[in-house]
């Protein structure tokens, strides 16, 4: 039977650090950064106070964490196959920038982040993925 | 081929849809298993440990186990892979938001 990894000890959660916070906060940024278009000051400004202060969390340990494997199985290498494959893509695309025929990841999405419903859900999305890393 | 290359994205979308599926269904048998080893059961054990299927594969961890693992990599004092997922993280949203 595999072993289960041994984990590290989680620090108290936080009064705030409950969905019932997080979530109408996050959803509050999210309907706010939505409204910014790309390569605007006001979009720039946005993320890089939520980076630096998410990073400020993750690395003071302010917002608590959960605890993390201290080592890892050997399946974890699948994660590498859809990483690596997505990865050779966008290196292939890449190295043909300015050719329309082979658009990065971005270029896809640039279109799908024109919307505000859209951008809004995917700003959403990337701040629970923030604040899942923070807290790890 | 800009067909091949979006059909590229999609399907490491999927793998990777598909692997998140497989590590939180391998969840619940973590936790009812540390349930029965008499470890600290987490929240939700109540349910999980109805049944402790025995299983031949291993289990996949989740992509956050994979990043956790990874962030509590340091040099010294410095934690750098935290600096270095956090950063990447932050980067990624810079990308597709404001750049």
């Amino acid at each position: 039977m595999p072993q289960l990894p041994e984990a590290s000890s989680a620090t108290e959660v936080r009064a705030f650090d409950r969905p019932l916070v997080m979530v109408p906060v996050f959803a509050l940024i999210a309907a706010v950064g939505g409204l910014f278009p790309s390569f605007t000051s006001g979009a720039n400004l946005l993320v890089h106070v939520i980076g630096g202060t998410m990073l400020w969390l993750g690395i003071s340990g302010r917002a608590g964490r959960r605890p993390v494997p201290s080592r890892l199985p050997r399946s974890a290498v699948w994660w590498a196959v859809p990483l690596l494959l997505m990865a050779l893509t966008e290196l292939w695309a890449f190295l043909h920038t300015g050719d329309p025929d082979y658009p990065t990841l971005s270029l896809l999405f640039d279109p799908v982040l024109e919307g505000y419903l859209p951008r809004a859900v995917a700003y959403f999305a990337w701040l629970g993925g923030f604040w899942v890393l923070v807290r790890r | 081929m800009k067909t091949v290359i979006t059909s590229l994205f999609a399907l490491g979308a999927v793998g990777l849809a598909f692997l998140a599926w497989l590590s939180h269904r391998d969840a619940p048998e973590q936790r009812s298993a540390a349930a029965a080893t008499g470890q600290s059961p987490g929240p939700g054990t109540e349910v999980a440990s109805v049944h402790v299927a025995p299983r031949t594969r291993e289990r996949i961890p989740r992509f956050s186990d994979i990043a956790g693992f990874v962030m509590a990599y340091r040099v010294g004092r410095v934690p750098v892979g935290r600096i270095a997922v956090l950063g990447c993280w932050w980067w990624v949203g810079w990308h597709f938001f404001a750049r």
